[in-house]
């Protein structure tokens, strides 16, 4: 099963990787180009290490929690006999369209002294939330349920049976969530800064926004680079030894919902309101409740619109810069996980942890030098936001490969179409859609991105979170608010369209058709 | 656990979805070692009423004994893992991510040493009534579609369930192979002595593989 | 997913591209002159302001806001091949790192003899300035201290409100060390953090603490008082005062906002027209009714309702001096406040 990549394609991957870790070789040359001292003196200092070990700690705690509740929410959504089930569906991935740091300043304003490490692990928790459930979902949807239904003929009560039976298949689609959720939280800065955590990325920015000092901002961010790559090579390990289980299966039957007594209803309908309103409703409403306080609030329509526009188009640049980079990388991961493939995709995974001021000066010290012609245009800007989100666009590629059997490609191939016309004809057809998630995941992410889009920017044009940050930055936060609720509103248009085939996948419980009892009454596709 | 009273015992079942009954006033009596087989159409009702008899529907009236036990009646509802029951799917469903010792043994303990030792040689006994001896440390995509299925009867016999209920279980093999595993699956049962209700679509196969069959006919059984 | 709505998203967006695309095409039609500006300012706070400089001369500014540490990092980063012509930063902190990695061009003396001795160096200027002062809430405090070192005694327990990580308070704390010593600067740091004190991430919040009664007493620069009550309608509407320290308090020290010309790119009549704009008085008189600062040219009043700068006397030191930080987060380090 383990085939050798053509040599073409290996190439294109390696230069894929290296162009992605342009900014952790500046990161390399500004921190060893004044010699060893000032990087020894950098990690003998035990700030360096206690944030380093907050961390990873609050990473750890925060991918746990949203595996612990990211799961449960996922079956219910795919499996349970739930009231509203789409408009739950939808509402506990909106999260994702509201920035972290609109959160975390939504949430101290609504509770006055809300900070530290619980807070930021609350904060960060519900936001990347749907990272976990999106995936999950999914690959529950795409499980025969037979296998859980055997499990309870065997003895096994319901809970274990989920537990022994369907988990393990879908054990990388929550792993591949968790990594996302990782390695946003290694990244984060708004959060962490707004909610007074130490965190490695808030040390990073503290050195170059209290002492100029580049050289020891960079060893740190090589710091957290040397974290993400911990985390990537563990989920990787994960994932090798739960890739030899796929099983070519047909489409599978959808189960009917599963019936939950009162009390477990009551648990779940409880959960997903707390979810929600922890990662919607306090953010939004509080930010409304902003605009409603001060006398700044004056909202200019133009400017307004303009930003929302510039807000798209960049999404857009960032988004086809992202998925073309990512292209060669997920196909060699998922087709041919040979070590230096491995390497590869563990490169080009780093840019991802690292603080968008970091990633945004690698960029300006090599764009400056290499393209002075595209400097200051969306081009550097796209090639930047490819760097910081890829692996978004990686993750999805490589997914939806792996659910394709490269048999299918044989098949095409003895029907008389070319390598490359079968790949196109069959696997592109089938992979479009979970690639098209990951795009509009990327897309997502740029909208929100702040410090490499302040840097790197067409001079004058403007974001709604580069206005945000303008407008909070003199803490007129009365007219920022109206931003806020734009780029969550400009936000919720991919986050719903992420969610859609989620929420479209199964008929309500409450009102079944004839359609689905005939699926349910005939077991045989 | 092939209690002499026992067998499958089905009163006045009713089934339906959203108010609309799929199954009405079934009666079906299977005695105690008997193999009965369920034929009928697509969309007759046959696979809810295995569904029913399994525990993964909820019957609106009705009662239901498997084993002499009454499983699900008024005021009486068992879920499916107390049942005491054994299931062969359409296409075996073996567990991907585990092989095949870790299929067959999924439902005995191993919580301890003795308790591994027990199931592991229960397993082995398993695998070599159904013509696989040591098989253990395959994987499912390892096996041919006959051998899953026959994996798939050990470990539905694993338990001693009181009841075997096979849906189509023949139906994804070619028709040699279909008639051979068949037969040996039939053997097998009544090498056991359990109750075993077959769901087909295929007359000639419930008329071979079962001691007595019933045809599906409007909500009812004949 | 479905066909028909795919197809409907892909033209939607293919439609919103060529719009845009066609947007930006037309945006680089301007000809003459024009000034590449990084500014550590606010665009809504300064921005009129440079609309003001191109309406007067004609010379376009293309200006580039964001924070100014970050700038500095990114004109060092861009090295030789800087666009930028003009470093406009929030604080001296940044323009003197910029100086210290030789960044900056000398200013010809015509510009900064316009500004007193003690607010400029040879490569920058200060542009306005601003006033450490303490804020606090009269209803817990009707007399609030006249030195920051009454700020350890007991009575404010768990009330004092700072943001160390911020330049201008880590500015004030070189000032204390560089006028009543390191071991009185060091055991006065640690009574507030013995005596609890809050830590805030920047001024306002540090503001809007003691206004909604969380903290009791806060140290600030003076003009976040005043953008706070403007932005809750009025002194009149809000719950928290400020208190000038006495003269020649560290607790009074005086900061600057400042510009300097890039080394790289800087040294040319445009880049000086502009520093010297900055300076005029129509753009000091900006800076006191518009961001609440004190103009640094002389002869221009204060900010309405603020004592005037003269009568304030900042402790005596020399602004280079105060760039040099480390020293001070090492200590502010040791003792546990960042």
């Amino acid at each position: 099963m383990r085939r050798k990549p053509p040599a073409p394609l290996l190439l294109i991957g390696a230069v894929v990787a290296v162009v992605v870790c342009l900014p952790l070789i500046y990161l390399l040359i500004r921190a060893f180009g004044s010699g060893w001292s000032p990087v020894i003196d950098t990690l003998a200092r035990p700030r360096t290490w206690q944030a380093f070990g907050l961390t990873a700690l609050l990473a750890a705690t925060v991918a746990a929690t949203t595996v612990v509740i990211g799961v449960p929410i996922a079956w219910l959504l795919t499996r349970a006999r739930l009231r509203a089930r789409r408009t739950w569906t939808v509402l506990v991935v909106l999260p994702l369209a509201v920035p972290s740091f609109v959160a975390a300043f939504a949430w101290l304003s609504f509770v006055p002294g809300f900070s530290g490490f619980g807070a930021a692990w609350l904060v960060l928790a519900a936001s990347t939330l749907p990272y976990v459930i999106l995936p999950t979902a999914a690959a529950l949807r795409g499980l025969d349920p037979a296998h859980e239904e055997v499990a309870r003929t065997l003895g096994i009560p319901p809970v274990r049976a989920f537990l022994r039976a369907t988990l393990p298949q879908v054990a990388a689609a929550v792993g591949g969530g968790a990594l996302l959720v990782a390695l946003y939280v290694l990244s984060d800065f708004g959060a962490v800064s707004i909610l007074r955590v130490d965190t490695l990325s808030r040390v990073v920015y503290d050195s170059y926004r209290a002492s100029f000092d580049r050289t020891s901002a960079a060893t740190l961010a090589l710091l957290l680079a040397v974290l993400a790559m911990l985390v990537v090579a563990a989920e990787q390990r994960a994932r090798g030894r739960s890739q030899r289980w796929r099983l070519a299966t047909s489409a599978p039957r959808q189960p009917p919902p599963v019936e939950t007594g009162r009390g477990p209803a009551l648990a779940s309908h409880l959960l997903l309101v707390l979810v929600v309103g922890i990662g919607l409703a306090v953010p939004v409403i509080a930010t409304w409740g902003q605009m409603r306080t001060g006398t700044s609030a004056r909202l200019d329509v133009g400017e307004l619109s303009s930003a929302v526009l510039t807000t798209a188009w960049y999404g857009l640049i960032g988004m086809v810069a992202a998925v073309v980079l990512a292209i060669p990388v997920g196909l060699l991961a998922a087709r041919y996980p040979i070590p230096s493939v491995r390497l590869i995709e563990r490169l080009s995974f780093v840019g991802h942890a690292l603080p968008g001021v970091v990633v945004g000066l690698g960029v300006v010290f090599i764009g400056i030098r290499l393209f002075p012609g595209l400097y200051q245009t969306v081009a550097i800007l796209g090639f930047a936001y490819a760097v910081l989100f890829v692996p978004k666009a990686i993750a999805a590629i490589r997914g939806s490969l792996a659910t394709v059997p490269p048999v299918l490609e044989d098949v095409a191939r003895t029907c008389g179409l070319s390598a490359w016309a079968a790949f196109r004809s069959v696997t592109v057809r089938l992979v479009a859609p979970g690639v098209g998630a990951g795009a509009v995941m990327v897309l997502l992410t740029v909208m929100k991105e702040l410090p490499a889009t302040l840097m790197l920017r067409p001079t004058g044009e403007h974001t709604l979170a580069t206005r945000l940050w303008t407008l909070t930055e003199i803490s007129a936060y009365a007219a920022a608010a109206p931003y806020a609720l734009a780029l969550v509103v400009v936000g919720a248009i991919p986050a719903v369209i992420l969610a859609v085939p989620l929420a479209r996948g199964q008929t309500s419980g409450d009102s079944i058709g004839p359609t689905a009892r005939a699926e349910l009454e005939e077991s045989s596709p | 656990m092939t209690g002499e009273a026992g067998g499958v015992r089905v009163g006045d079942l009713m089934v339906g979805y959203g108010g609309q009954p799929v199954l009405e006033n079934l009666e079906l009596f299977v005695p105690p070692g008997e193999i009965a087989a369920i034929r009928g159409s697509s969309g007759s009702g046959k696979t809810t009423l295995l569904r029913a008899l399994a525990g993964f529907l909820r019957p609106q009236r009705g009662t239901i004994e498997l084993g002499g036990q009454l499983v699900s009646g008024p005021g009486v509802w068992m879920p499916t893992e107390r049942r005491n029951i054994g299931l062969v799917p359409q296409e075996g469903a073996l567990f991907p991510h585990l092989d095949v010792a870790g299929n067959v043994g999924f439902g005995l303990p191993r919580r301890t040493r003795g308790e591994r030792r027990a199931t592991a040689e229960r397993v082995a006994y398993l695998l070599a009534l159904v013509d696989l001896p040591g098989s253990e440390r395959l994987r499912p995509h390892e096996l041919s579609g006959g051998m899953q299925q026959r994996v798939a009867v050990a470990r539905a016999l694993a338990r001693e369930p009181s009841c075997i209920l096979l849906d189509e279980p023949f139906s994804a093999l070619d028709a040699d192979l279909r008639r051979e595993l068949r037969e040996q699956v039939r053997r097998l049962l009544k090498k056991v002595g359990t109750t075993a209700i077959l769901v087909t679509h295929d007359e000639a196969e419930a008329r071979e593989f079962a001691d007595r069959v019933h045809r599906m006919s409007g909500r009812q059984l004949d | 997913m479905k066909t028909v709505p795919r197809l409907v998203a892909l033209t939607a967006v293919s439609a919103l591209v060529v719009t845009l695309a066609a947007c930006s095409s037309n945006q680089s039609a301007e000809t003459g002159e024009k000034l590449v500006v990084y500014s550590g300012r606010s665009e809504s706070l300064v921005k009129s302001l440079f609309d003001q400089f191109t309406a007067q001369t004609g010379i376009q500014v293309e200006a580039r806001f964001g924070d100014s540490a970050e700038l500095a990092a990114q004109i060092a980063e861009e090295g030789s091949a800087t666009p930028a012509q003009v470093f406009f930063s929030q604080d001296a902190g940044a323009l003197g790192a910029l100086n210290k990695s030789d960044l900056l061009a000398p200013l010809p003396d015509s510009v900064s003899s316009l500004v007193p001795a003690n607010y400029r160096t040879p490569n920058w200027v200060g542009t306005s300035a601003r006033v450490r002062t303490l804020v606090y809430d009269p209803a817990k405090f009707p007399k609030p201290p006249k030195t920051v070192f009454d700020l350890t005694a007991p009575k404010y327990s768990g009330q004092v409100a700072l943001a160390p990580k911020n330049a201008s308070f880590q500015s004030f704390v070189t000032a204390m060390r560089l006028t009543e010593g390191d071991t009185k600067t060091r055991e006065w740091l640690k009574g507030l953090v013995a005596n609890q004190a809050q830590v805030f991430d920047n001024n306002l919040k540090i503001v809007q603490a003691v206004d909604a009664g969380t903290a009791g007493i806060g140290l600030v620069n003076h003009y976040y008082w005043f953008i706070h009550a403007k932005e809750k309608g009025g002194a009149s509407n809000i719950k928290v005062a400020q208190e000038f320290m006495e003269p020649g308090d560290p607790g009074t020290l005086v900061n600057l906002a400042g510009a300097g010309l890039t080394r790289a790119n800087g040294a040319n009549a445009t880049a000086i027209r502009f520093v010297e704009f900055l300076l005029s008085p129509p753009s000091q008189q900006y800076f006191a009714e518009r961001t609440f600062e004190y103009p640094v040219v002389s002869g221009i009043a204060g900010p309405e309702g603020a004592p005037a700068l003269s009568s304030l006397k900042s402790p005596p030191v020399k602004l280079d001096d105060l760039s040099d930080l480390p020293a001070t987060q090492e200590m502010l380090r040791q003792v546990g406040l960042i």
